[in-house]
C-alpha cells in the first residue's frame, strides 16, 4: 500500500517532469526563431559594445586593447556632455509638446464626428514619410530668406527669424519638425484610447453635472493611463535616440547646439574614424535611456496607485 | 606585353568567382562577371587586341561634381569600351556629406569599390589605414611616362606620402569668390575692393542696401565653411598645423580671422548660420549679394542661366603674407583589396587621360592638373580659363594629415560662434588652437 | 471582443454643444492644413525648370508645368532600383517579423514554461535599448558575418527588436484561454491551433504590427546609411539624400524624388487604411 503509493507518487514526479519538459520544448520551438534574432542582434551587439568601451581601431586597423583611455575621453570631452545635454532637452521640448497637441486633435476627433476618416488620413500623412522628406519640406518653410513662413513672420515683425541658423532656437526648431512629424500618430493613438473608453463613465460624470474640461480630466485621463504609460515610454526611447532629422537639417549645428548623442556616435565611427569612443558614446547613451526609462517605469506605475 | 596581359587575364578570371560567391545577396556583379569571363575565352581565341585580356567587372565610385554626374561618367566609360571592350565597369557615387561613412563601410566590407576618387580630406586617413594600394609600380611603368610627366610634379606630391603613390592626381577644385560688377559699380568700388581687407569691409558695406548683401561666405560645418575661411588664414601665413604637424599653426591668423567676423558683424551678409552652398549662390544670380565666396562648379550655372548683371570670378585679397586661393585635389585610387587591380588601372589611365579628363572638367568646371591640356580648355569659358590660368598656381590647399578633417569640424563651431559676435579673432585662434593640439598632440 | 473594438457608439445624451464643434472642427482644419501645407512647396519645387530651390523672389506657382524632374529621376537615376529595395527589404523584414513575433507573442500569452517571468522581464527591458546606439558592434557584427552591403545586412538586424512581441502579446491574451483548451480536447497540437485558431483571430492586431514594422523599415535612413555602400543596393531615403551634390543642389530632382518616394507608402496606407487606424492600435501597445 505504502510502496504502492510511493510508486504513484514517483510516476506522478516522472510524469511531470516530462510533460514540463515536452511543454518547454514547445514553448521553445515557439520562441527560438525570435530569440536567435534577439540574442544575436540585441543582446550580444550590447555586450560587444561593452567589449569595445575598452579597445580602439576595428574599422580599417585591427581592434586594440587601451584600457580605460575611451572612458577617460568620454568624461574629459566636453562636447559628450553638450549632446546628452542637447539629446535631454530636445525630448523635454518635443514629447510634453507632441502629447498636448495630440490630445488636443485626438479629443476633437472624438467631438467631431463627420469626416473623421479623412481628418485621420490628413493627420497621419506627415508620419508615413521619411524624416529626410520632411527636413526637405521645411527647409522650404523656415529660410530666413526664402522660407514661406519667414515671409509671413516678415509681414508682422520686418525681421526674419533665423530658425536653424540661430543656436537657440536650433534645437526647439529641431523639435517642431518632429512634432509636426509625429503629431498623426500620437493623436491617433490617443484617439483610439479614447474611443476605446466606456461611454458609461461620460455618462455618470455628465449626470453629476461635469463639464466637459472636469469629464476629461476626472473621468477619461485617469483611464488612459495605460495608454499614457506605454506613450511615455516609447517616446522617450524614440527621442534620445533622435538622428535623422539632426542629420538632414543641421549636422549637429550651429555651434553644437544640435549636436546629440546619437549624431555624435555616428560621427565618431565613420567622420573620425574612432569606433571605441563612439562605442563608449553609445554605451552612455544605452545605459542614460535604461535608467531614464526604469525611473518612469517606477514614476508612472507607483503616481497610478 | 601581350603576354603580360594574358597572365593577368587568368587571375581575373578567377578573382571574378571569388567576388561573386563572396556576395550572397542578388548580385549582378557575380552575373555579369561570368558572362564578361565567357565573352574573355572567345576573344583570346580569335587573337584579338592586347586589352581585350582585360576583362571582368569593376566599380568605381565618385563624389558628385554635377547633377548630371552619372551621364558624364557614363561617357567616359562608354569610351573606354574601345580600350578595354571585356571589362565593364559600375558607376557609383557616395555622397560628399556623408563620404567617410560610405567609404568606410566599402572597405570594412572588404569589397571596396575597385576605384576610387578620393579628395585630400580623406585619402590620408585610408592611406595610414592601408585601404589603398601603392600604385608606385604602375605609375612607373614607361610605357606610361609621358602621361606620368604631364600631370604636374606639385600634384604628384600631394598623391605621395610613406614611400607610396596612393593614387593619380586628376581635378582640382577651387574655391573662388563671385563678383556682381555691376552693383560694386554702383557703389564706386569696382577694382578697389579687392586691394585690402579694409578695401573688401568697405565695398560690403556701400553695396549693401535693402534686400542686397555686400558680402556672403558659407558658415556652417555642414558647408565646408572652412574653405572659405583657410584662404585668409594662408594669406596670414598661418596653416591649421605646425611645420611638422605636431600642435597648432594657426598663431597669425587671429586678425584675419578678426576680419572675417567683422564682416558677419557689420551687418552686410545674410544671417550667420542661416545660408548653405546653394542658397547665397541663388541670392547671388538674383542680383542679391556683391561678394560670394562660392565654388567653380557654380560657374556652370551661371553660364547656363546668364544673370541680368555683369559677374566675374576673384580671389580674397592679399594678407599679410601674401595671396593664396584655397583649393581641393582629388585623385584616382585603387583599394587594396580590390581583385582586379589591372582593369582598375587600365580604367584609371583612361580616365586621367588628357581626353577624358579634359572633357569632364569642362562639363563640370572644374580644374585639370595635367599641365599639357590647360591651354585647350575653358576655350569658351574666360571666367574658367582665368582660373585656371591665374589662380591654380595661387593654390594652397590642406595639409593632408590623416585627421584633418576631424580637425576642420571640431574647430569650426569655434568660428561659428566667433562670426556671432561671440568671440575675438585671438580667442577664436586660441580656442581653435586648443582643440587641435588634443587632437593631433 | 476584437469586434468590440472596433465599436463606435456616441450615446445621445453626451452631443456636443456647438461651440465645441466649432472649436473641434478648427482644430482639426489647422491640424490638416498644418500637416499638408510642406508638402505644397516639394510638389511646386518639383514641377519647376530652374534648378533654384529659392528663386527670388519666391514663385510658389510656377507658370508653366515642367515635368522633366520627373523624367529625369525615372530614368537617369537608380530611382526604381532604390524604390524595389527598398519595398523588398521593408515587405521581406515585416513578413519575417509577423511570423516570428507572433509566435513568440503566442509562447508569452498561452504557454506555460521555466523561466517564462525573466525572459518577460528580460524582452520588456530590451525594448528599452537604442537600437541606434547599437550601430557599431551591428557594423562589426555584419562585417564578420560578410554580409556588409547586401539586403542581409538590411534585413536582419531589425528582426531583433522586442517591440513587435508586446504588440502581438496584447491581442493574444484577451483571447479566452478556453479557445485552446478545447481544441486540445480535440487532439489539436499547439501548432494547429496556433496557426488555425489563434492567427485568424488576431487578424486585426497582425495587420497593426505589420504595417508598423513596414513604415519604420521604409522610413529607416540611419542603418542603411551605414551598412549599404553600393548605390544599387540602396534604399530610398540614403538614395535621395545622396543626390544632393554638393556643389549645385538639384532641388527639383530632389524634390521630385521626394514626393514620388512617398507614393508606395501612401497607397498602402490608402488601402490598409481602415486597420491602420483602427481603433484597436492602442489596445496594441497596452501590453
Amino acid at each position: 500500500m505504502n510502496s504502492g503509493n510511493r510508486i504513484a507518487e514517483a510516476e506522478h514526479r516522472r510524469l511531470k517532469a516530462s510533460y514540463k519538459r515536452r511543454r518547454n520544448i514547445v514553448a521553445l520551438i515557439f520562441l527560438l526563431p525570435n530569440l536567435v534574432f534577439f540574442l544575436g542582434f540585441l543582446l550580444l551587439p550590447v555586450i560587444s559594445l561593452f567589449w569595445q568601451t575598452f579597445h580602439d581601431g576595428g574599422v580599417l586597423s585591427p581592434m586594440r586593447f587601451v584600457g580605460l583611455e575611451n572612458w577617460r575621453k568620454t568624461f574629459a570631452d566636453p562636447l559628450v556632455l553638450t549632446t546628452i545635454r542637447n539629446t535631454i532637452v530636445y525630448s523635454l521640448i518635443a514629447i510634453p509638446a507632441v502629447f498636448l497637441l495630440a490630445m488636443i486633435v485626438a479629443l476633437a476627433m472624438r467631438t467631431a464626428q463627420h469626416g473623421r476618416s479623412f481628418f485621420k488620413a490628413v493627420i497621419y500623412f506627415p508620419t508615413l514619410q521619411p524624416v529626410l522628406i520632411a527636413a526637405l519640406m521645411w527647409t522650404f518653410v523656415l529660410h530666413p530668406d526664402f522660407g514661406a513662413l519667414n515671409l509671413v513672420i516678415r509681414i508682422f515683425t520686418g525681421e526674419p527669424v533665423n530658425f536653424l541658423g540661430d543656436p537657440n532656437l536650433a534645437l526647439p526648431t529641431i523639435a517642431m519638425v518632429e512634432v509636426w512629424k509625429g503629431l498623426g500618430f500620437w493623436a491617433l493613438l490617443f484617439f483610439a484610447g479614447l474611443a476605446a473608453l466606456p461611454t458609461e463613465i461620460f455618462q455618470a460624470a455628465e449626470l453629476d453635472g461635469a463639464g466637459p474640461v472636469r469629464r476629461f480630466f476626472q473621468h477619461a485621463l485617469p483611464l488612459m493611463k495605460p495608454t499614457f504609460f506605454f506613450s511615455v515610454i516609447f517616446a522617450t526611447i524614440v527621442n534620445l535616440q533622435l538622428f535623422d532629422s539632426v542629420f538632414v537639417l543641421t549636422d549637429g549645428g550651429p555651434s553644437n547646439a544640435t549636436a546629440t548623442a546619437t549624431w555624435y556616435v555616428y560621427r565618431s565611427l565613420f567622420t573620425f574614424n574612432e569606433p571605441g569612443f563612439g562605442a563608449t558614446l553609445a554605451f552612455v547613451l544605452v545605459a542614460v535611456v535604461l535608467v531614464l526609462t526604469a525611473v518612469q517605469t517606477i514614476l508612472l506605475k507607483g503616481g497610478g496607485k | 606585353m601581350r603576354i603580360e596581359f594574358a597572365t593577368r587575364g587568368n587571375r581575373i578570371g578567377r578573382v571574378g568567382r571569388l567576388m561573386s560567391s563572396k556576395t550572397p545577396s542578388l548580385c549582378r556583379t557575380g552575373v555579369a562577371s561570368v558572362l564578361v569571363s565567357m565573352g574573355l575565352a572567345i576573344s583570346i581565341g580569335t587573337g584579338a587586341i592586347a586589352d581585350d585580356h582585360l576583362s571582368g567587372d569593376i566599380t568605381m565610385i565618385k563624389g558628385p561634381h554635377s547633377a548630371d554626374e552619372h551621364r558624364f561618367e557614363q561617357m567616359i566609360i562608354d569610351d573606354f569600351a574601345d580600350v578595354a571592350p571585356n571589362v565593364s565597369v559600375n558607376f557609383t557615387t557616395y555622397d560628399w556629406a556623408n563620404m567617410n561613412a560610405q567609404l568606410t563601410t566599402g572597405f570594412a566590407s572588404g569589397n571596396p569599390a575597385d576605384v576610387l576618387y578620393l579628395v585630400d580630406l580623406i585619402y590620408p586617413n585610408y592611406i595610414e589605414g592601408r585601404a589603398l594600394h601603392d600604385m608606385s609600380a604602375l605609375v612607373a611603368d614607361p610605357d606610361w611616362a609621358g602621361e606620368r610627366a604631364a600631370i604636374a610634379p606639385f600634384a604628384w606630391d600631394l598623391a605621395t606620402s610613406d614611400e607610396g603613390v596612393w593614387g593619380v592626381p586628376v581635378l582640382g577644385a577651387v574655391y573662388n569668390i563671385f563678383i556682381n560688377k555691376d552693383l560694386l559699380e554702383a557703389a564706386g568700388v569696382a577694382d578697389t575692393w579687392q586691394n585690402s581687407y579694409a578695401d573688401m569691409l568697405d565695398a560690403a558695406k556701400k553695396t549693401t542696401a535693402g534686400d542686397v548683401y555686400g558680402f556672403a561666405a558659407r558658415t556652417r560645418t555642414a558647408d565646408f565653411a572652412f574653405w572659405d575661411w583657410l584662404p585668409y588664414v594662408h594669406n596670414a601665413g598661418a596653416d591649421l598645423l605646425n611645420d611638422d604637424w605636431s600642435g597648432c599653426g594657426l598663431a597669425g591668423a587671429g586678425a584675419a580671422t578678426q576680419h572675417l567676423i567683422d564682416l558677419h558683424q557689420a551687418g552686410v551678409t545674410p544671417a550667420v548660420g542661416s545660408m548653405g552652398t546653394q542658397e547665397p549662390f541663388d541670392l547671388f544670380k538674383a542680383g542679391k549679394i556683391a561678394i560670394l565666396h562660392g565654388e567653380t562648379p557654380q560657374i556652370n550655372e551661371l553660364l547656363a542661366n546668364p544673370p541680368a548683371f555683369d559677374w566675374d570670378v576673384a580671389m580674397a585679397p592679399p594678407g599679410e603674407k601674401g595671396q593664396t586661393v584655397m583649393g581641393n585635389f582629388g585623385i584616382l585610387s585603387i583599394a587594396e583589396a580590390s581583385e582586379n587591380k589591372d582593369a582598375a588601372w587600365a580604367f584609371i589611365q583612361h580616365w586621367a587621360s588628357g581626353p577624358q579628363v579634359g572633357r569632364f572638367a569642362e562639363q563640370v568646371s572644374l580644374q585639370v592638373v595635367r599641365e599639357d591640356i590647360v591651354g585647350d580648355l575653358f576655350a569658351d569659358n574666360p571666367a574658367m580659363s582665368k582660373i585656371q590660368t591665374e589662380f591654380v598656381p595661387r593654390v594652397k590647399g590642406i595639409q593632408p594629415h590623416p585627421q584633418i578633417l576631424k580637425v576642420l569640424q571640431s574647430i569650426w563651431p569655434v568660428a561659428e560662434e566667433a562670426y556671432r559676435g561671440n568671440l575675438t579673432g585671438e580667442e577664436t585662434i586660441g580656442k581653435m588652437c586648443e582643440i587641435i593640439d588634443g587632437i593631433v598632440g | 471582443m476584437i469586434a468590440g473594438l472596433f465599436r463606435r457608439r456616441p450615446a445621445r445624451s453626451l452631443r456636443p454643444t456647438v461651440s465645441m464643434l466649432v472649436m473641434s472642427y478648427g482644430v482639426l482644419a489647422i491640424a490638416c492644413i498644418v500637416s499638408l501645407v510642406p508638402f505644397f512647396y516639394v510638389l511646386s519645387t518639383s514641377v519647376k525648370q530652374t534648378r533654384s530651390l529659392f528663386s527670388y523672389p519666391p514663385d510658389w506657382i510656377p507658370e508653366t508645368l515642367f515635368w522633366g524632374n520627373y523624367q529625369k529621376i525615372l530614368f537617369e537615376h537608380p530611382f526604381l532600383i532604390w524604390t524595389f529595395n527598398t519595398l523588398f527589404v521593408a515587405l521581406a523584414v515585416t513578413l519575417i517579423k509577423l511570423l516570428i513575433d507572433a509566435m513568440a507573442a503566442y509562447a508569452l500569452a498561452k504557454l506555460n514554461f521555466t523561466g517564462k517571468a525573466a525572459l518577460t522581464g528580460v524582452l520588456l527591458m530590451s525594448v528599452a535599448i537604442p537600437v541606434a546606439a547599437l550601430i557599431i558592434p551591428l557594423f562589426f557584427l555584419i562585417r564578420d558575418l560578410g554580409l556588409l552591403n547586401s539586403y542581409w545586412a538590411l534585413i536582419l538586424p531589425p528582426l531583433a527588436n522586442p517591440l513587435g512581441i508586446f504588440m502581438i502579446r496584447s491581442f493574444i491574451v484577451s483571447l479566452p484561454d478556453d479557445l485552446g483548451h478545447s481544441a486540445r480536447l480535440d487532439g489539436e497540437g499547439e501548432f494547429g491551433i496556433f496557426f488555425k485558431i489563434i492567427l485568424p483571430l488576431i487578424k486585426p492586431g497582425l495587420v497593426v504590427h505589420a504595417i508598423f514594422t513596414f513604415m519604420l523599415q521604409y522610413t529607416n535612413f540611419l542603418w542603411p546609411l551605414v551598412a549599404i555602400q553600393d548605390e544599387r543596393k540602396q534604399v530610398l531615403t540614403v538614395g535621395i539624400s545622396s543626390l544632393k551634390a554638393n556643389f549645385v543642389v538639384d532641388w527639383g530632382l530632389i524634390s521630385a524624388a521626394a514626393l514620388l518616394s512617398a507614393v508606395p507608402i501612401t497607397l498602402l496606407f490608402i488601402f490598409l487604411q481602415r486597420f491602420f487606424l483602427a481603433q484597436n492600435l492602442a489596445g496594441a501597445f497596452k501590453g
